[in-house]
């Protein structure tokens, strides 16, 4: 009976000897691996923003330097294409509108129009109360065009000077 | 059987149970704690593009046992193939092994996160940065990432 429990513990011992060395003499070739998951989430919403420099500019006629005053002719005109508009859109079907303050008595006219944009269709727009589509058909973007304003004056209509307050508007169609 | 032959072997018995304890007892282990990220676009710059956003309210916990007597590494991956949106991760600060080059999770394939992370070491950890950005001309929209870390031997 001695014997056989002491063959019994042995064989134990021997087997626990060798799963321990076993276990602390793992090959590295080994692969052992644990995965754990979680959701993440983009979300990318609407966003249309807009943004006009300089703040202001002057056409001066006739001392402008690109005044047209012909002699004999009533209509003089002046432009200017310093300012640039700059959008960025992730809508589609969107479009820039501009307006511009009412002017009680305006003495000449002024003229806007987008020099070659990057998407959309320009409009040449004569300022007045209200929006006025200004670029068209705009597609999701975002980019910077020159705007070029063109002053009209009639030389029988006398000295003076007009200012308008121009707004522009990215709206969704 | 006699008292000397236990005595014998009982230190034996012993070390072998502190050997396996030492050996088993400190299996690989990782965790995600935090509310699951949801990352917001809503602002952007005219003539520019939109703003992108972050968010490391996620952290990763991970151990690794004795064996295999090798450095360990954390990789990670996601179920979103094609997203519309470009989504990387980071880890911030981790305790212990090095921090990859941020990944750019748009494969199942998995990609190393975390490198030489040592054997035998308990309670690592790191923020998960996760950064979304986008372009205007993306649109709107939203992706759903079900992103997995994978500690494993290299």
């Amino acid at each position: 009976m001695k014997t056989k429990t002491a063959f019994v513990l042995t064989r134990c011992l021997y087997f626990l000897v060798t799963l321990t060395v076993t276990i602390a003499v793992l090959p590295p070739s080994v692969v052992c691996q644990t995965s754990r998951s979680h959701n993440v989430t983009v979300t990318v919403n609407k966003v249309t923003v807009i943004a006009v420099n300089p703040p202001a500019i002057n056409l001066d006629i006739p001392s402008g330097p690109t005044a047209v005053v012909i002699a004999g002719v009533d209509q003089m005109t002046v432009t200017d294409q310093t300012t640039t508009l700059l959008w960025g859109t992730n809508s589609a079907s969107t479009k820039i509108t501009i307006s511009s303050t009412t002017l009680a008595t305006p003495l000449f006219s002024l003229q806007a129009v987008a020099l070659s944009p990057s998407t959309g269709s320009p409009q040449t727009v004569t300022l007045s109360t209200g929006d006025q589509d200004f670029i068209t058909n705009m597609l999701p973007s975002s980019g910077s065009v020159s705007v070029r304003y063109t002053g009209i004056a009639l030389a029988s209509a006398g000295e003076g000077t007009d200012t308008y307050t121009v707004t522009f508007s990215i709206i969704g169609i | 059987m006699n008292c000397s032959y236990i005595q014998k072997y009982y230190y034996l018995l012993i070390l072998g149970f502190a050997l396996c304890f030492s050996s088993q007892a400190l299996s690989q282990t990782l965790t995600i704690t935090g509310t699951a990220p949801v990352l917001i676009i809503n602002a952007g710059t005219p003539g520019g593009q939109l703003t992108s956003v972050t968010n490391q309210v996620c952290r990763l916990t991970y151990g690794t046992p004795t064996n295999p007597r090798q450095n360990w590494r954390i990789t990670v991956n996601t179920d979103n193939t094609s997203p519309l949106y470009t989504l990387t991760v980071v880890a911030l600060n981790p305790t212990r092994g090095t921090a990859e080059a941020a990944v750019t999770l748009n494969s199942s394939t998995a990609m190393n996160f975390i490198t030489a992370i040592p054997r035998n070491r308990t309670g690592m950890r790191c923020n998960l940065l996760y950064t979304a950005s986008a372009t205007f001309d993306q649109g709107i929209g939203t992706d759903l990432h079900r992103v997995t870390y994978t500690l494993l031997t290299p």
